[in-house]
């Protein structure tokens, strides 16, 4: 073969690679910066929020009637069926297909499918085993036994919901929140938010007869072993560990903790209490009489019984990467998160 | 006898090369899986805290009138509240209009703008300047950004939650490139950026390794970083020389992959050099530094300091490469390019001549994947021009950093050339 035409080809497959980037750097198709939302700012109610300014700017002027009228969502365009007053409905297995505004209280019956979102200025009950796509409620909430929230519920008051309820992606409340068992959810923001209450078990009194309270300063340590307090233990600073944490008696930690492994808070009716945030790459289950005024955060799952989380009129969170069980009398006063499951036990 | 012995030591040299590089071909490919098929590990910034820290955010400027009135305004708009931050823009003997727009800023928001201005009497650089703002930060968090970023509006109070962990010595957020499209050297570094914060950096976040501060988009808490002494004066890469600093001592850095920032990037190959070799320059220095400590500390697994080390040898890596093509050269030459008759090596020449000169593209071509563009990465093929590039001005500025150890002369910080074309404006009052 020629050695011109041997040149050629080898030239061919050395700046063939080259070609789409060649094409690509003077014909682009691909080169605008990577988007960044600048104005991004952490609300959790953030969806609900949106929704009501959006509606607000639809609402049709006072009117005792029902009314129907076009708007154009992000979705395309959408009917909002409008109703004057209250909004009551004892049928079933009635799907809602378009955007419902109500403007007295809503009363659902069962087995209804609100396949659009609801907007209700009053209160809102809706009955047992309602398929809920988003609602944003401007006083309390009801939500009845089995009834699953496909997207976002948020109430301007308080939110009930009933036993098996799915609360969907986000549930938002700007009062309180009570879960019942078998509730789950992914995000939840409410001041505070309870599980169901069932044999409180009162606070011990320090019994003067016990060991006396050993005293230890951990400030500016890094411990590498694991660690448990089974006496009376009073911490100050933080408790950093790679290891494990167990407490199985009165403690106060006057800081916050972080450990790699798991931690265990098991100290059954005597006080715990933590004054910062509880941090793991493991799992983290408290069970008794614990008070954390900081947040609580997991790499793993959370388990929480007889757990206080912050303090009424502040906000604090829980956040879990795979999952989170609520035990009893649980009251979180702010928010909890996690990617995967949430469940009332 | 002396040529066979010649011989010998080349053989040797190219087999270490082989096994380095072979080792860098692991680490890239398990990271890339890593991010693809891992869970990852969260971040702190979905923490909501009605307690929040007083942090001051520093900006180090020297000639910075074409940035300046951007940061400062986006930092402004911030969503963190203002009684809880303050903003300490650090003047380095800058020439320029600097110092009168951070006067104007400062007139305009005394209480939350309070700018120092730093003279020809001072020694300059990034790293003097941040020791001299630390005097008077009142902040228990310090957060950085250099003045061409652009922090978003939810960045400093996301970047603070950080520091909820008590083990948190140091946050780090993901780098973007607001320049991408203006040439091919700004395209390669969004690729560049894009492989090593998407993918590199998380990975190392998830598997528990040592995820890097970066000096910007960033922060650390003051009383620590005041209690190791500040940041060494005598290292070009304070970034770098901190990260290993606080994980030596059992502290962690945190990484932030959704904190996203604009950064400008370099658009000249002359000043990429420039920057590039400041970077192997300082980065050389810290390994020196803290090889032996990474080794020696009680707070890190194997792995942690196996990775560590791969970390600090990163900019030593194209030195040694560029040794091995020499090497290679000579062998052939001498005619002596068969190396060893074991099978495992052939294996290891095979793994390396497939896949081991392509490690990096798995990474830049993951993280392309995970951030749903599509077109750039038909750009990766120039990636060929910049491993000579790099290779070249790494190798550079790793002997410059040998001479700094060897001599103990003092290091000067060469500032990075802006190309932003937003002139310098009156501060907006509203």
């Amino acid at each position: 073969m020629n050695i011109g035409v041997l040149v050629a080809i080898f030239f061919g497959f050395l700046f063939a690679p080259f070609i789409p980037g060649l094409y690509e750097l003077f014909f682009p198709k691909d080169d605008k910066p990577l988007s960044i939302e600048m104005d991004y700012s952490k609300d959790a109610r953030y969806f609900a929020q949106s929704f009501r300014r959006l509606m607000h700017s639809y609402i049709p002027g006072e009117t005792a009637g029902s009314e129907r009228t076009k708007v154009q969502l992000s979705s395309g365009l959408e009917t909002i069926k409008s109703f004057g007053g209250d909004f009551k409905t004892d049928s079933y297995d009635t799907d809602f297909k378009s955007i419902l505004l109500v403007r007295g209280d809503l009363t659902a019956g069962r087995n209804n499918n609100f396949s659009r979102e609801v907007y209700v200025l009053g209160d809102a009950d809706f009955g047992n085993n309602n398929v809920l796509r988003a609602a944003a409620v401007d006083k309390n909430v009801n939500v009845g036994r089995n009834t699953r929230v496909v997207r976002w519920l948020d109430a301007e008051g308080s939110i009930n919901a009933g036993r098996g309820s799915n609360l969907g992606i986000s549930t938002t409340a700007g009062g309180a929140i009570a879960l019942s068992r078998d509730c789950t959810f992914k995000r939840l923001y409410g001041n505070p938010v309870c599980t169901p209450t069932n044999d409180v078990r009162p606070a011990l009194p320090v019994d003067e007869t016990e060991e006396a309270t050993m005293v230890l300063d951990y400030s500016g340590k890094i411990h590498t072993d694991s660690l448990k307090f089974d006496k009376p233990t009073e911490i100050n600073g933080d408790l950093i560990t790679i290891g494990e944490l167990v407490i199985t008696d009165r403690c106060t930690i006057n800081g916050s903790i972080k450990t790699d492994g798991k931690i265990t808070i098991d100290s059954g009716a005597k006080e715990v209490l933590i004054t910062g945030s509880i941090i793991s790459e493991s799992d983290i289950t408290i069970r008794g009489n614990v008070k954390v005024l900081g947040n609580i955060f997991s790499q793993k799952a959370i388990f929480l019984k007889g757990a206080e989380v912050g303090m009424s009129g502040g906000i604090k969170s829980v956040i879990s990467k795979r999952h989170i069980s609520l035990g009893e009398n649980v009251k979180i006063y702010g928010f909890a998160s996690t990617e995967g499951a949430g469940v009332v036990i | 006898m002396a040529l066979l012995a010649f011989i010998v030591i080349l053989k040797i040299y190219m087999l270490f090369v082989i096994f380095v590089m072979t080792v860098y071909t692991v680490r890239h490919i398990i990271f890339t899986m890593n991010r693809l098929l891992n869970e990852q590990k969260l971040y702190y910034q979905d923490i909501m805290d009605s307690d929040l820290p007083f942090v001051s955010v520093l900006v180090p400027m020297h000639n910075e009138e074409k940035t300046a009135n951007q940061v400062l305004s986006m930092l402004m708009l911030s969503d963190y509240p203002m009684d809880r931050m303050e903003i300490i823009p650090v003047n380095d003997n800058s020439s320029d209009r600097t110092k009168e727009i951070l006067d104007s800023y400062s007139s305009a928001h005394p209480t939350t703008i309070k700018p120092v201005h730093r003279d020809s009497s001072s020694k300059r650089g990034k790293v003097p300047a941040l020791n001299e703002a630390l005097e008077i930060a009142e902040g228990s968090i310090v957060l950085v950004f250099d003045s061409d970023y652009l922090p978003t509006k939810g960045m400093v109070r996301a970047l603070a939650m950080g520091f909820k962990n008590p083990r948190v010595g140091s946050v780090m957020g993901r780098v973007m490139l607001i320049n991408t499209g203006t040439n091919l050297l700004t395209r390669i570094l969004d690729l560049e950026r894009t492989g090593g914060y998407q993918v590199d950096q998380q990975a190392r976040y998830n598997l528990g390794l040592i995820a890097q501060y970066g000096g910007t988009v960033g922060g650390f808490r003051k009383d620590l970083v005041l209690s190791l002494g500040g940041f060494d004066e005598a290292v070009l890469a304070e970034d770098t020389d901190l990260t290993f600093n606080l994980v030596i001592r059992g502290w962690e850095v945190a990484y932030a992959n959704r904190l996203e920032c604009y950064e400008e990037a370099p658009e000249e190959w002359s000043v990429r050099a420039r920057q590039i070799t400041r970077w192997s320059r300082g980065h050389n220095m810290v390994l020196f530094k803290y090889l032996f400590p990474l080794i020696r500390t009680k707070y890190l697994k194997f792995w942690q300091k196996l990775d560590g080390a791969l970390l600090l040898f990163t900019y030593l890596v194209p030195f040694i490469f560029l040794i091995a093509i020499a090497d290679s050269l000579a062998l052939f030459f001498l005619g002596a390019m068969n190396l060893v008759n074991y099978v495992i090596i052939y294996i290891l020449v095979g793994i390396y001549v497939l896949f081991g000169s392509f490690s990096p593209f798995y990474q830049i071509g993951a993280g392309v994947y995970l951030d749903r563009t599509s077109y750039r990465v038909r750009l990766l093929p120039f990636f060929f021009l910049v491993f000579i590039f790099n290779m070249w001005h790494i190798s550079y500025g790793f002997i410059e950093s040998l001479i700094d150890l060897i001599s103990g002369r003092d290091v000067n910080w060469i500032k990075t050339q802006r190309y932003r074309t937003t002139e310098a404006t009156e501060v907006d009052e509203t």
